[in-house]
């Protein structure tokens, strides 16, 4: 079962925008400008991908220039609701695939906070109150974010969403990555 | 000496889905003899998450098999990048074990974040024998 998307392009190429139809020259083209501000990510729902997962977060905050230790943060939230998926959704049925999308905001007083979904078509299971374990990986999410929802999707399909808010934190230095951009397109 | 025992990798998932194996996470355990005593150190780098978990739990099952009298188990977590839950459930677990077991089981981290934040915000810094070093380790079970 192959990863979707090359591992060196944050978005899937099933799942680019319009805009980016135009031609790609080559193995090793820049990524659309979007992919630097929108994270897109599609993986079959197996433990050997959450490290690919881990990997292509933190190169996306990094392409955010977001602080080290709350890029950290992030990518252990995302690993841990990965994780979830990969252990739960697909007990007694073929694996599917895991989604993970994450976009940027800015926040009031010039501060910003990036929001990460991570999704399966799985079936919804919620907790048992007595599982330690499984609680344990829910208060480390709860623990490196300012927000974290779990819960059923509001689209009517069938599934399990992870919402994972992060605390919000610096705009990028002048010169960093992120504002030699140009493109101040909310996202 | 190297690590005997390796759960996973067997594994026929690794068909170009993620890293190797020992990309993500390598195991060594070696005997360590010290002016206080002998220990037996399993020297874990890399990633712990559910994927590399299992190998690191038999590791230290093959540790306490090893394991001769008058010597301390001590896992050493300092090239450790990244800790799961998955992680910390597994220490938690070698840590009763080797209770139950009625042998001395020490875990050495040092202060880079990958490992002790997840262990502090889970409150796990109070369940586990934490040491900076192996010296310490070793100092302390003697």
């Amino acid at each position: 079962m192959p990863v979707t998307g090359d591992p060196e392009d944050t978005v899937p190429p099933a799942q680019l925008p319009a805009r980016s139809e135009r031609p790609r020259s080559g193995g090793d083209v820049a990524p659309p400008r979007q992919s630097r501000r929108l994270l897109r990510l599609e993986l079959p729902a197996d433990p050997i991908v959450i490290s690919v997962a881990r990997q292509q977060v933190r190169r996306w905050l990094a392409g955010l220039s977001w602080p080290p230790g709350q890029l950290e943060d992030i990518v252990l939230a995302v690993s841990e609701a990965v994780t979830n998926a990969v252990k739960h959704a697909y007990l007694d049925q073929p694996p599917g695939m895991v989604e993970i999308r994450g976009g940027v905001e800015a926040t009031p007083g010039g501060q910003r906070r990036v929001t990460i979904i991570v999704r399966d078509h799985g079936r919804w299971r919620s907790a048992p109150p007595d599982d330690q374990h499984r609680h344990r990986g829910i208060g480390l999410m709860r623990a490196c974010m300012d927000t974290v929802t779990i819960g059923q999707p509001d689209d009517g399909r069938v599934g399990t969403w992870v919402v994972l808010r992060s605390r919000t934190a610096p705009p990028p230095a002048l010169g960093a990555p992120d504002n030699n951009e140009g493109d101040d397109q909310p996202c | 000496m190297q690590e005997s025992a390796s759960g996973g990798a067997d594994s026929d998932l690794g068909g170009g889905l993620g890293p190797a194996d020992e990309q993500l996470v390598r195991i060594e355990t070696a005997r360590i003899a010290h002016a206080k005593g002998e220990a037996l150190v399993v020297t874990v780098a890399g990633e712990i998450d559910l994927y590399t978990v299992d190998r690191v739990r038999a590791a230290v099952a093959a540790g306490f098999d090893q394991l001769r009298d008058g010597e301390v188990l001590v896992i050493d977590l300092t090239e450790v990048t990244f800790l799961s839950s998955q992680g910390l459930q597994a220490l938690v677990e070698v840590t009763l074990a080797a209770q139950q077991r009625r042998e001395p089981l020490a875990i050495v981290v040092d202060h880079t974040r990958p490992v002790l934040h997840p262990i502090k915000v889970t409150g796990l810094d109070d369940v586990l024998a934490l040491f900076n070093t192996v010296e310490d380790a070793v100092l302390a079970a003697f």
